[in-house]
């Protein structure tokens, strides 16, 4: 063989090694499985690491290859609520508050300021032109003949989970948002195919009417889990019939966790009775068991949804074990997969005001009270606020509820700030303390407008880097998929 | 039948010693006014004072915020829709179960709503989930260790005291309504302090909500947490 037609084979196998990788670039990942932990802020992920590793440890999101940082506004506020942060991620498009993976141009609410769905119902429509449904990737997903399931610890048809599998105008409207999962319902959002095939989360509130000892149901009757069941849903609702449920190929599963009751959602993980309710790394190696067995691979989505219900209510005991145990779930999904064909990603859709105070010593445990690592050094740990009252570190630059610690509830900011010295600022009924009082907000600790961080690895993750928008995120991990 | 009996008399018993009414009035109303001041390390002091009516009405409490007339009118321009409620604001409504157990709502009057509050988010809505501290407005199981300084001025009052190295407590009791008439509390050197003074007043007059409240909807409070 010549010299020539050798080198000239070379560079043919070399231009055809080239072109596969190219090609791979675009589409290396058969699967993706995308971790959004709600409110789970730059301060948070870090309270978190020490926490449970210690300040120089590392939670297993902070072990992924790649790491980026959000931009998280939506169209019509500097501070994004979940619906559109996740919907922004899930769709590419930049849409207003409230709303769920619909248009640009969708309103949540009406000119007159009246809000365009309730619990029971949605009033989109009386807003004329109200915007029309945009695809999400998991809907591209299941076009493409891919398995899909979504997991959260929120209730199944709260925003960040909704954002991946309905379309509404207002997040408010969830009896509406469940219906859209529901095959045989006239509502069923028909880019789902035969259904999102693995869906898992808290309050079956919104899928059947009330009986027994449930805290509220659905007002029009209609029993959406047994309109599930006859789609070839298996349905489980506790730890043993979660157990029982099969992995096999085709498996269909709907899991409802009410457990906690009125919290509307699962337990905290601090509160969790672990013999009766699936944890978040449970729910997630049942769903990429499941999802796995599907041979063009799987779009999983998994929420840490109750991150920022703690948040919300200033206790950082319940957001940082909360976090932990996302992060848990996040280290069974790298253990289980296998990383040159699916990508994982993990980020927030918002922050939260919980920032990290004083100067405290290394080794001062992050919940309680900040020391001063001068003072430490010296032997005499003093604290240094100017009132003389401890702090703790972790506080919130807003909040509402605890400031007075009355007798009775009331959010009533005293002229005095409580005197933690003899109150164990560690335990999980703790609320932090909060600079402005937000009486009238929702929830009253709001969310934070700051950049949320993003980790990234496995296949596909050469494009999640620099300081991007949430929009952008839709783009890159289709283009992983090869879309 | 028999474990039956015995589980709602227990429950009942519960609710009877939680409650501690043997002789106090099932139903009564109380203006309670609070008042905190401070003298900082800066110089500056600070008071806050306000006002709220405790209703009680057997196993439930119902605390209403008192507003002056010129923030009243203020509040009356702020609608708030279904996912919004003033925490500062809103009635709140204590209910004692027959189990023992507390429930924690907050009335949004202009929506008529009943806002749920589950037990462990009793802390972020400010409420310690003690029965008889809202009942009592202290709890008097304190009194152990304090020291008794004779009747106060109204029959079946007395003066409890405790005087440590970090400041003093004073509580007015009045036995037969079972609810702190004054509580004062001082840090040593006087730079803090906190009085609640509680007088009855007329139940009939503004207590409505009672039965109202159970025509409500009801919501949860995570129904606000987006």
């Amino acid at each position: 063989m010549s010299k020539y037609r050798s080198s000239f084979i070379a560079a043919g196998l070399f231009g055809v090694t080239l072109f596969a990788s190219a090609a791979n670039a675009a589409g290396e990942a058969k699967n993706v499985i995308f971790f959004l932990g709600d409110g789970m802020g730059p301060t948070t992920v870090t309270a978190s690491r020490i926490y449970a590793y210690g300040e120089a440890g590392s939670l297993n999101m902070d072990k992924l290859k790649r790491t980026a940082r959000i931009k998280t506004f939506s169209k019509d506020a500097q501070t994004t609520d979940s619906a559109p942060s996740m919907a922004a991620y899930m769709t590419g498009v930049k849409m207003n508050n409230e709303v769920i993976s619909m248009s640009a141009d969708t309103v949540a609410w009406s000119p007159a300021g009246v809000a365009l769905g309730s619990r029971a119902s949605n009033t989109c429509n009386t807003v004329s032109n109200n915007g029309s449904p945009v695809p999400t990737i998991l809907e591209d997903a299941i076009a493409k003949g891919k398995a899909t399931g979504v997991v959260t610890t929120a209730r199944l048809t709260h925003a960040t989970p909704a954002a991946t599998y309905s379309h509404i105008c207002n997040r408010n409207a969830e009896n509406d948002i469940a219906s859209q999962a529901v095959p045989t319902n006239a509502n069923f959002n028909k880019a789902l195919g035969k259904g999102v095939d693995v869906l898992m989360g808290g309050d079956s509130t919104y899928w059947q009417p009330k009986s027994g000892t449930m805290y509220n149901g659905r007002s029009d009757g209609v029993n959406l889990i047994t309109a599930m069941q006859s789609s070839g849903y298996n349905y489980v609702n506790d730890l043993t019939t979660f157990n029982a449920a099969p992995v096999s190929s085709g498996t269909k599963l709907l899991g409802l966790f009410d457990q906690a009751g009125s919290q509307g959602h699962m337990s905290y993980d601090a509160d969790r009775d672990p013999t009766k309710e699936p944890s978040l790394a449970q729910m997630t190696k049942k769903a990429i068991d499941i999802l796995s067995k599907n041979g063009n691979g799987y779009f999983l989505m998994v929420e840490g949804g109750r991150i920022d219900h703690a948040l919300h209510g200033t206790n950082a005991y319940r957001a940082l074990t909360d976090t932990i145990a996302f992060d848990n779930a996040i280290k069974i999904a790298l253990d289980n997969v296998d990383l040159t064909n699916t990508l994982v990603v993990v980020t927030a859709d918002h922050d939260h005001t919980m920032a990290f105070n004083g100067y405290p010593s290394k080794g001062n445990n992050i919940l309680g009270k900040a020391d001063n690592y001068v003072n430490v050094k010296k032997g005499t740990p003093a604290l240094s606020s100017g009132d003389k009252l401890p702090y703790t570190t972790l506080v919130f630059g807003n909040g509402s509820g605890n400031g007075s610690f009355t007798t009775n509830g009331g959010a009533t900011r005293l002229a005095t700030r409580a005197d933690l010295t003899n109150i164990d600022t560690t335990t999980k009924d703790f609320n932090q303390e909060y600079g402005v009082q937000t009486g009238t907000s929702v929830g009253g600790e709001t969310h934070g407008g700051g950049d949320v961080m993003l980790f990234s690895t496995g296949a596909g993750n050469a494009g999640f880097k620099g300081t991007m928008d949430n929009t952008k995120v839709y783009s890159l991990i289709k283009s992983a998929f090869g879309f | 039948m028999l474990n039956i009996i015995k589980l709602v008399h227990v429950g009942m018993l519960v609710c009877s010693a939680l409650i501690g009414t043997a002789s106090a009035q099932e139903n009564a109303a109380y203006k309670i006014d609070h008042y905190t001041m401070s003298i900082g390390r800066d110089g500056v002091t600070r008071e806050t004072s306000y006002s709220e009516n405790l209703y009680r009405n057997g196993s439930q409490l119902l605390f209403v915020r008192n507003v002056p007339a010129l923030t009243s009118k203020k509040n009356v321009q702020e609608h708030y829709d279904e996912r919004h409620f003033d925490a500062s604001l809103s009635p709140q409504l204590i209910t004692l179960k027959r189990n023992g157990e507390v429930d924690f709502t907050f009335l949004d009057i202009e929506n008529k709503i009943r806002i749920e509050v589950p037990k462990v988010e009793f802390n972020s809505v400010g409420f310690s989930g003690s029965w008889i501290n809202s009942y009592s407005l202290v709890d008097p199981a304190m009194f152990k260790k304090m020291t008794q300084k004779g009747p106060g001025s109204q029959a079946n009052t007395v003066w409890y005291e405790q005087v440590n190295e970090k400041g003093s407590t004073r509580i007015l009791w009045d036995e037969k309504q079972k609810i702190a008439l004054d509580v004062e509390v001082s840090n040593k050197d006087g730079s803090i302090k906190k009085s609640s003074k509680s007088k009855l007043i007329n139940f009939n007059a503004s207590s409505p909500l009672f039965a109202s409240a159970n025509t409500f909807k009801s919501k949860v409070i995570s129904d606000y947490r987006d």
